[in-house]
Formats: structure tokens, sequence, C-alpha cells
């Protein structure tokens, strides 16, 4: 298996709690935010499904510019919201599977413009996004709970469902 | 249940030991905010306490050593006692000796080691076997994570400002 075929072994496995969650919430709760610094239920849950598909910018191309525009998701149903994880997904996986071992040793930046905010390797960057997707998809399981909405099982068991 | 014998620092270890230091640096700012008088808040009556949260972030990172040097969990085996912390300092001590623990592991395991297979049970059900590389990522390092940005939601509902994890929050970084 090469590496980036183990990042999407892992990625589609990391996809399934994703899916669970965002399968479960309604419209109607679209605009709610639990704090007025917070984003909405619609900008993270929307974000969370945007994600998988990082994978594909971070391999393929040497750099994300914000300067350049990019395309944000505007869910306006739940199934707006799979549609696009399921694209995103797709496309994440797709390039993660292809990419030679050497490309992950590559140099990659998130820049706008002239003002670099990161410079790394492919391969870090792809970790650290696996990282910080666990970190939104784990805020969404609160927003979940607080909407009594029940949470599904990620790692092990929720209160609301699971048993070990 | 043990595995083979301690060797030198491997290259999968390398890479864990990095990114260990990264996550505890972020993992450590978080916990540093929690307020011991906000412990046994909770945001839905289903929810874990503040508290519990917290600590059950710090005392993942001790998973390390069970994902290590044990080829088996075996929950029907184990005597677990929750730890629960009555100071903010208790629960940064705590946090900080099970970082320096998972280090010490993490540098004495070889690339072989990481290769061999791990299993979670119950008694006689399984849940699943993999190998020890995939444990810690998914079931340490990315189940850590899972908590922290839950703990990060908890700080936000007490106006506990939210540190710089990935990017900026809307307290603090800037891009």
């Amino acid at each position: 298996m090469t590496i980036g075929q183990t990042f999407a072994r892992d990625l589609e496995n990391e996809s399934k709690s994703g899916r669970a969650m965002l399968e479960r919430i309604p419209a109607e709760t679209f605009d709610w935010q639990p704090h007025e610094r917070s984003m909405s239920m619609k900008r993270l849950a929307g974000l969370v499904a945007d994600m998988y598909g990082w994978f594909q910018f971070i391999v393929d191309e040497p750099e994300l510019d914000f300067a350049k525009g990019y395309e944000q998701p505007d869910p306006k149903t739940t199934e707006d919201l799979l549609t696009w994880l399921d694209k995103k997904l797709a496309v994440g996986l797709k390039s993660l599977s292809e990419a030679p071992d050497e490309r992950f040793e590559d140099e990659w930046k998130l820049r706008r413009g002239d003002e670099v905010f990161m410079t790394t390797t492919k391969g870090e960057m792809c970790r650290q996004t696996f990282g910080h997707l666990a970190h939104h998809r784990g805020q969404l399981s609160v927003y979940l709970r607080l909407k009594d909405i029940p949470v599904p099982q990620i790692y092990g068991p929720s209160a609301d469902e699971g048993s070990m | 249940m043990t595995t083979s014998t301690a060797t030198s620092t491997g290259r999968i270890a390398a890479a864990f030991l990095g990114e260990l230091e990264n996550e505890a640096k972020v993992t450590r700012t978080v916990l540093e905010r929690v307020p011991a008088d906000k412990f046994d808040y909770k945001p839905h009556e289903k929810s874990m306490t503040f508290g519990r949260l917290a600590s059950h972030i710090a005392e993942m990172f001790g998973w390390t050593k069970e994902t290590l040097k044990s080829d088996v969990l075996d929950f029907s085996a184990m005597d677990y006692k929750p730890f629960e912390p009555t100071s903010t300092e208790e629960l940064l001590a705590f946090f900080d000796d099970h970082i320096a623990k998972a280090k010490a592991i993490l540098a004495e395991t070889s690339d072989e080691t990481f290769m061999t297979d791990w299993t979670m049970r119950n008694g006689e059900q399984v849940y699943f076997t993999m190998p020890k590389v995939a444990v810690m990522r998914s079931f340490v390092m990315n189940h850590i994570i899972h908590h922290r940005g839950q703990l990060s939601v908890y700080l936000r509902l007490n106006d506990i400002p939210v540190p710089a994890m990935y990017g900026p929050s809307a307290d603090e970084g800037a891009m």
C-alpha cells in the first residue's frame, strides 16, 4: 500500500462518523449557534463536509492561496450537506490513492497573496488535516447534543448510541 | 500481555513524538483554562461534565502505554477508576505526568512493534483488531483531538477565550 492509499483508507474510515452526524442535522437548525461567537450549525457542518476534500488541493497543488477565492459550501438542506460531503470525499480519496510516495515529501504552502501563513510538507499537512477534521467533528457532536439530536458512535459509544 | 523488548526509537515513533509534542502544547493551553469552579458544569444532561471531559483528555495520552506495551485491551479485566481532579493544577500535573510517560514509551518503540496487531475486547466479545500504528493514529491521537474539540465548545459556552488551534479562533490568533 502506498502512503496515499493508507491515508485514503483512514479517510474513508473517518468519513463514516462524519456522515452519520451530517445526515441527522435538520435544515431548521442551520442558523442556530450555541454562542454569539460560535459558528452556526450550517457553517460548522458545511466545514466538516468540505474538509474531506482538502486532501485534493494538498496532494495535487503546491499551495492554497485565499486571495484566489475559495468556493464555500452553502447548503440549504440536509441533502445538500450530504451531496457536498460525497463530492468532496470522492475527490479527496482519488487524489490520495493516485499520489506516488515521493509526493508527500513536497513542500506545501498556505497563503493569502504575499502573506504566507504556513510552509510544510504535503505529508505533514495531510496528517494535520486529519486532526483538524476530528477537531471540528468533535465540536459538531456537541452541537448535536445541544439540539437533542442523538450523537452517533464515533470512536466508541456515545451517551445515546452503541455499547461496550 | 507484553510485546517484544524495547529497542531504539523507530521512524514511526519519531514521527509520533513530533506530533505528540505539538498536540500536547495545544492541549495544555486548553486544559489550563478550565477553572475548577466549573468542573461540574455540563452543557446538557447527557453530556460529560467539564472536569470529566478535561481529565478524560489528559488520561487518553496515557493510552500510549496500553497501545504499545500490550497487544490487547480487555475491559473485563480492567479496574478503571476515572481521575477526578479538584483543581486545575492537579489536572495539569496529571496531564504532564501522562505526557512524560507517553514520550518515554514512544522513544523505545521500534517500527516493527508498530506493525503488530492490537485487539480491543470485552472478554469474549472482540471490538476490533488493527496494527498498533493505526490504533495510535485513530483510537489515541484523533480520539484525543475529537474530545478536545468538544472541550473548546465548553470553553466558548462559558465565555472562556478559545485558543487558536489549527488556525485562529474567534477569540485569538489572526490570519
